[in-house]
């Protein structure tokens, strides 16, 4: 009796030391019994069990047609312009500062274009690139553990499924908050830049917090130091999982994060060997998390003799990422990145060696790279007018921006804004926090064809024909406008400019002037006090957005 | 990053746009002037593809299929395995080696009717593990250390079509549901191609968002040339939609498909080829192969899904008489390691089978099963087959493309497999004039008696029967086609009416009104000398083998003899009714 109760007594004790452990360590080691249900003691466990295709729950609005969308090189057209890196040294125009805001916030508004044309253009790229305070979270929920489910009931397991969908979407929306109430700063375009180039997916990081975090770094870090940046992102739970380095042990090499670390983040193909990935994985190894933390575990790590990069040494991850960044490569692979996001998809050598140089004498700090490129003569080259697409992010929230069309607008409607938001960006093909994989979204081209390009239109009418049962008030709208009210050839005008990167032809102006007026005479027309006039108004703003040239920025 | 000079490039990527048109407001545009254009020949899509239509459906992530076509008797499949294997007594089997996913249960019904036909190990050289660039080496066409930025399919197209950017085809080229990567039809002049995700709805999406600019003006700038592509993605959208809406008015679905993206895919592409639409190429997909976990349920409800999926499709055309110009293949990036990993999954492989389904199709497997004693360096399943093999094969037995565009196409030339025999071959045609008649009956029976050798495919044709040998039955039941009397009913009862005298060295057979023809291997030379036979009954002798047939299938009027001058024992003897089925028979001597 008593040999049994102390018997007892130890399989309670050791059971509540495995629950213990399993919670600080990755289950990575246990492998289930093959008639055993696959027993969730861990983060890691639950990751690993949950279907990978639970992504948000699709939003019914309209036919269900949200499909995956190609990913392809085009054959891109040759550079052939011949400004250089030497500041502009003069104001900008005017359609060189919308240039600057389209290119670097998500649809400027009519009261940034005016604020940034009153600046010189040194100011204006200084008050893009200011610093600001960090938005505060979207909940406490972004620091809650993952918790001890090892008992839970299906009902409680199902409810936090279901937490977590719902965190999920709260991120989501917060971060398209964040893009619409942006202040004239190109924070969020970065963070969306290093979201697409650090790409992890919330579809297998199923755990809100380690999303939100990796974010918020990104965020912090972006107008940063890259290396400081990269360091971030290898111990950041989130990729660490992603990546699978939180199953990289001695004598059980993971070379998954260190592959896509040089292939990807820093150097690019093609300036490593295979061997070079080993020995980083080597160096790599030793470490779990637990969704929120990372933990490094001396005795699983290789602590041997790595040869990486044509140095020796007993190196670990730090000693990798030092040794990454004395390669003038990674100061390339970065700098032609950031060329591709923010001028043109086919980057200019020269160009790009340069700002390379410049990130190497400043010590891989982004903000001098960015001020030289967005100061420079060649960023205003006429080439790139229209020479980038708008990825679905800023087509969508841009133009509700342009429109002043707030994300938090009550409507009358079965869906919410955001909901709305988060449908057309998925048709897109762009869904924030769940890239299609490591690679990011492949961009250019690919996000125009037969199937997406109606799609995009179509959310644009129904933003100002009342399909939501709201339309942002055109008076208030042409109010902005300098004479925008009385005068259509003033307001008109200035919406080009507005909208468009490249201008329409006098054909098409004129086609949509005679549908503003439909045959009233300009000097009497009046938006308020002309009869239909905002009717018609309504009617040209949707066939404005609906031109090709709106696609482009 | 290819350059190439910007004029050239003005030129090559002019999509779909009619080049200076203009372009009133909202109305249809170049449709009219194509459809007058003495340059454009309406029929040559149907001609130059023989009308016939593959579907492409990609498996996206690599099929494991290692547990697709199962080797359930290797105990190295198992051990390699042990926790994601498929037991043995699950597998369902179509050889003593190999066997399918249980959940495939559709396409084991279709190997019993042989229209599956599975080629084992397909692969490439050097194989790369990356999802991106395997895929584009598979859908490129290209070998392992080649970056070629366009898609086998675009460059077979451009051959045909080499002005298709400006006189645009009434039909487009090929349709992709909603793919990951459209390289497929990505050619150096221009897509060839369209993406449509819903068809039935198409026509009021485009309409209700159509507006173009009224003239095609472009600023001589990079951003100019996004904007004529922009613009002509937008005309391509417009000029299809309304096509294509005719087409889905017209076209219906026979079967109730599932609710799962494939079958929805499928079912959209069926309904386009019941309306009338001819495309030779339609590719659609399935997601989710990337089974780095818990494979068992994953992979297990793909296959659940795709053996539906396509048995719907099948059916469907199947039932609107639509399925004879129809091959299914799959593909996928690659294989997975025969190697389970630690969760319950696999990571990348190399080689896997591909499967064709069809009527056409030649059921049977094409390779051995998968080799677990010599991996690559990577250790993976080295490739037997090179995917190229399979396009190439495809492209010259479905669609009868001459072998000079299939070398252009494919950047070389591939050696092909015996996938599809095309039966616009009838059976039996073994002259494949395009007649079974009796120059046909002469020639099989020189087949069977040793006088020629037919090649694969005349034994194929020749094999009226389908049971894998040449024989008098498929000389009777050639007959029977040619005189229009295609039933197929059996008699019962023995023919007990051959009387062999070995000493007068001749054969009598009973007047009977149920024989057709009879076929009888000696055991050593015989020759003929005479014979007395009806009219319309044919005897012939070569080497050991003797045939006697009906050219009329009409009624013994008398007794047959046979008269030899040499002759020796009997080895075996066929004996045709009058409808090509074998029927018992008793040798008197």
């Amino acid at each position: 009796m008593i040999a049994n109760l102390s018997f007892m007594f130890k399989r309670l004790y050791i059971t509540c030391l495995i629950i213990l452990l399993s919670i600080v360590l990755s289950a990575e080691w246990k492998q289930p019994a093959e008639e055993e249900i696959y027993r969730i003691e861990s983060l890691n466990d639950y990751l690993v069990q949950k279907d990978f295709n639970f992504t948000i729950q699709k939003v019914d609005l309209f036919p269900d047609l949200g499909y995956e969308h190609p990913i392809n090189d085009y054959i891109i057209p040759e550079k052939f312009t011949i400004t250089s890196l030497n500041p502009l040294n003069r104001e900008m125009d005017l359609l060189e500062s919308v240039h600057l805001l389209r290119r670097t916030i998500f649809g400027p508004q009519i009261e940034e274009i005016n604020y940034i044309q009153t600046l010189s253009t040194i100011d204006a790229v200084d008050y893009i690139l200011r610093d600001i305070e960090s938005p505060i979270a979207p909940g406490d929920w972004v620091d809650h553990p993952f918790p001890d489910v090892s008992e839970y009931s299906e009902a409680q397991y199902d409810s936090l499924n279901n937490a977590y969908v719902h965190q999920f979407r709260e991120l989501i929306y917060w971060w398209t908050d964040e893009m619409y109430y942006n202040e004239t700063h190109i924070r969020e375009q970065m963070t969306l830049f290093w979201h697409d180039h650090f790409a992890t997916s919330a579809a297998t990081i199923f755990f809100p917090p380690a999303m939100y975090h990796q974010n918020r770094k990104l965020r912090e870090n972006s107008l940063g130091n890259f290396k400081e940046l990269v360091t971030s992102m290898t111990f950041d739970p989130a990729m660490m999982i992603w990546l699978d380095n939180n199953q990289n042990f001695v004598g059980q090499i993971n070379e998954n994060f260190a592959r896509e670390l040089l292939e990807l983040f820093t150097l690019g193909e093609g300036n490593y060997t295979q061997v070079d990935i080993t020995e980083a994985a080597r160096a790599l190894t030793g470490y779990t998390t637990d969704g929120l933390n990372i933990y490094f575990h001396l005795d699983h790590h290789d602590d041997g003799l790595k040869t990486f990069l044509g140095q020796t040494g007993y190196f670990d991850a730090e000693d990798i990422i030092d040794i990454i960044f004395e390669q003038p490569q990674t100061a390339h692979f970065i700098s032609e990145k950031l060329y591709r996001w923010f001028v043109y998809e086919n980057p200019n050598d020269e160009i790009v060696d340069q700002l390379a140089q410049i990130m190497i004498e400043n010590n891989y700090e982004i903000k001098p790279v960015l001020n030289v490129l967005f100061n420079s003569e060649h960023f205003y080259d006429d080439n790139f007018y229209g020479a980038k697409y708008k990825n679905p992010v800023s087509h969508s929230v841009g133009i509700m921006r342009q429109l002043y069309f707030d994300t938090n607008q009550p409507i009358d409607f079965p869906y919410t804004v955001h909901e709305i938001l988060l449908y057309i960006q998925e048709i897109g093909g762009q869904t924030i926090f769940y890239p299609p994989d490591v690679a990011g979204w492949p961009g250019y081209r690919n996000w125009i064809n037969t199937f997406t390009l109606p799609w995009r239109k179509v959310f644009t009418n129904y933003l100002v024909d009342g399909t939501f049962n709201y339309v942002p008030d055109p008076i208030e709208f042409a109010e902005r406008i300098p004479n925008g009210l009385s005068d259509p050839d003033a307001l008109l005008d200035y919406l080009y400019i507005y909208f468009y990167s490249i201008q329409p032809s006098d054909l098409t102006k004129q086609n949509l002037m005679d549908e503003l007026l439909a045959g009233a005479d300009p000097f009497e027309w009046h938006l308020i006090y002309y009869d239909g006039a905002i009717e018609r108004f309504g009617y040209v703003i949707q066939r404005m957005m609906r031109l090709s040239e709106f696609q482009l920025k | 990053m290819k350059k190439i000079s910007r004029s050239k490039f003005l030129k090559k990527m002019s999509l779909l746009t009619g080049g200076t048109v203009l372009l009133p407001l909202m109305t249809s545009p170049l449709f009219s002037k194509v459809k007058n254009s003495p340059l454009f020949d309406f029929n040559s899509i149907r001609d130059t593809f023989n009308d016939k239509i593959l579907v492409i459906v990609n498996l996206n992530g690599g099929n494991d299929g290692l547990n697709t076509v199962i080797p359930y008797q290797n105990d190295s499949y198992y051990n390699l395995r042990p926790n994601i294997s498929i037991p043995s007594d699950t597998v369902l089997p179509i050889t003593d080696e190999l066997g399918l996913h249980p959940a495939l249960t559709h396409l084991a019904n279709y190997w019993n009717q042989g229209k599956l036909c599975i080629i084992e190990n397909v692969g490439y050289a050097n194989q790369n593990l990356s999802h991106f660039r395997s895929t584009d080496i598979w859908q490129s066409g290209s070998s392992s250390n080649e970056y070629i930025e366009t898609g086998w399919i675009a460059r077979l197209l451009e051959q045909i079509y080499p002005n298709h950017t400006e006189n645009l085809p009434e039909t487009p080229m090929s349709l992709l549901q909603g793919t990951t990567n459209n390289l497929l039809i990505r050619g150096e002049l221009g897509i060839t191609g369209i993406m449509v995700d819903d068809p039935s709805s198409f026509l009021n999406l485009v309409n209700s968002t159509y507006y173009n600019s009224s003239d095609n003006i472009i600023p001589d700038t990079l951003g100019g040339e996004e904007l004529q592509f922009v613009r002509d993605i937008d005309n391509a959208a417009f000029q299809y939609a309304e096509y294509i809406q005719n087409i889905v008015d017209v076209g219906t679905n026979t079967v109730e498909y599932a609710n799962n993206p494939l079958s929805i895919q499928l079912s959209s592409a069926a309904k386009l080829i019941s309306g009338g639409m001819y495309s030779p190429f339609y590719i659609v997909y399935q997601s989710g192969y990337d089974t780095h976990s818990n494979q068992i349920n994953r992979h297990g409800e793909l296959m659940t899904e795709l053996s539906s999926a396509l048995n719907n499709f099948y059916s469907d055309l199947n039932n609107q008489g639509l399925s004879e110009n129809v091959v299914i293949v799959t593909t996928s990036e690659f294989g997975r390691r025969p190697y389970q990993n630690g969760s319950n999954g696999t990571d990348h492989g190399a080689s896997a089978p591909l499967i064709l389904l069809g009527n056409t199709v030649n059921g049977g497997i094409i390779g051995s099963q998968p080799d677990f004693n010599n991996f690559d360096n990577n250790e993976n399943l080295l490739h037997e087959y090179d995917f190229r093999q399979i396009y190439s094969s495809v492209l010259s037995q479905h669609f009868d493309i001459s072998s000079e565009i299939i070398e252009e196409t494919l950047l070389g030339t591939f050696d092909t497999l015996d996938i599809i025999t095309n039966t616009s071959t009838q059976l039996g045609d073994v002259n494949f004039d395009g007649e079974l008649n009796v120059i046909d009956i002469v020639i099989m029976v020189n087949f069977i008696l040793d006088v020629s050798e037919p090649s694969s495919e005349e034994f194929q044709v020749a094999d009226i029967n389908g049971d894998g040998s040449l024989d008098v039955l498929d000389v009777v039941s050639a007959v029977g086609i040619i005189l229009g009397d295609n039933s197929s009913q059996r008699i019962d009862g023995s023919l007990e009416t051959i009387e062999i005298n070995q000493l007068s060295k001749s054969m009598k057979i009973k007047a009977n009104d149920f024989i057709g023809g009879i076929e009888v291997h000696f055991k050593n030379e015989c020759i003929l000398k005479s014979t007395l036979i009806d009219n319309n009954w044919v005897a012939r002798c070569n080497n050991n083998k003797f045939i006697l047939y009906s050219n009329d299938l009409k009624l013994m009027k008398k007794d047959f003899i046979i008269n030899f001058s040499k002759f020796s024992s009997i080895d075996r003897v066929i004996v045709s009714d009058k409808y090509g089925n074998r029927i018992k028979s008793r040798i008197y001597k």
